[in-house]
């Protein structure tokens, strides 16, 4: 379970050229999880001992494994005049 | 030789096919053998391909983890009573007979297994749509 690491995002028109930019996400993980991590640890002593507490851990988990899972899409719109392109690896 | 070999010669032996049958049989078992593990598995991506049928127009392309699909009904199973209702009474009110709770991820599986045979193909006189997996 890898949680994206590049974003590539194309923007382009005809009269002006089109650029690239690639969005490095791996660099921000590291500094999330240090942030998220304090906050995290004190929530899964916590919220275990109520009943939608576990639902909360439970659905958590599930949304990291959404993150994860947008690895691979991609979108891209060409138009007659503009170029819009992201892609999420 | 394998077992399906076997059975096909033993079915040509007992009179039960032609020559020219077991022969076409053959070749399917031995082309099933030969073809790459990964094509027979299981889609990973839904890809939804838009094309103007006049030049000019907007073209689409998006590609889609089928993985996606898995989190999203791991995440349903998670979801507040309440919440699943209202999202139940909003897919009913768009005329889908379609219920939240009746989603199970072994049907999941069967149903992404069985998209990868799927191709749906829209063609109309702007654009045509395509979707399939791959």
């Amino acid at each position: 379970m890898i949680p994206p690491l590049l974003c590539r995002l194309t923007l382009g028109s005809k009269p002006r050229g089109r650029f690239s930019l690639w969005l490095p996400l791996f660099l921000l993980w590291p500094l999330v999880f240090l942030l998220v991590l304090p906050v995290l640890l004190v929530l899964m002593l916590v919220l275990p001992w109520f009943q939608e507490g576990r639902l909360w851990l439970r659905a958590g988990a599930c949304l990291y494994q959404a993150l994860c899972s947008c690895r691979g899409l991609s979108v891209d719109v060409q138009g007659r005049q503009d170029l819009v392109s992201i892609a999420i690896d | 030789m394998s077992e399906e070999s076997k059975k096909i010669l033993e079915m040509l032996a007992a009179g039960k096919i032609s020559v020219a049958d077991a022969e076409k049989l053959l070749n399917a078992v031995q082309e099933k053998q030969a073809r790459p593990r990964g094509s027979a598995g299981k889609p990973k991506y839904l890809i939804v391909n838009v094309d103007p049928a006049q030049a000019g127009g907007d073209k689409v392309n998006i590609r889609i983890p089928l993985q996606i699909l898995r989190a999203g009904v791991k995440l349903a199973s998670v979801m507040p009573a309440l919440a699943k209702t209202k999202l139940n009474e909003a897919i009913h009110e768009k005329g889908l007979d379609f219920d939240l709770d009746k989603i199970r991820p072994e049907d999941i599986e069967n149903l992404i297994e069985a998209m990868g045979e799927m191709t749906v193909d829209v063609n109309d006189h702007e654009q045509t749509v395509r979707i399939h997996c791959e």
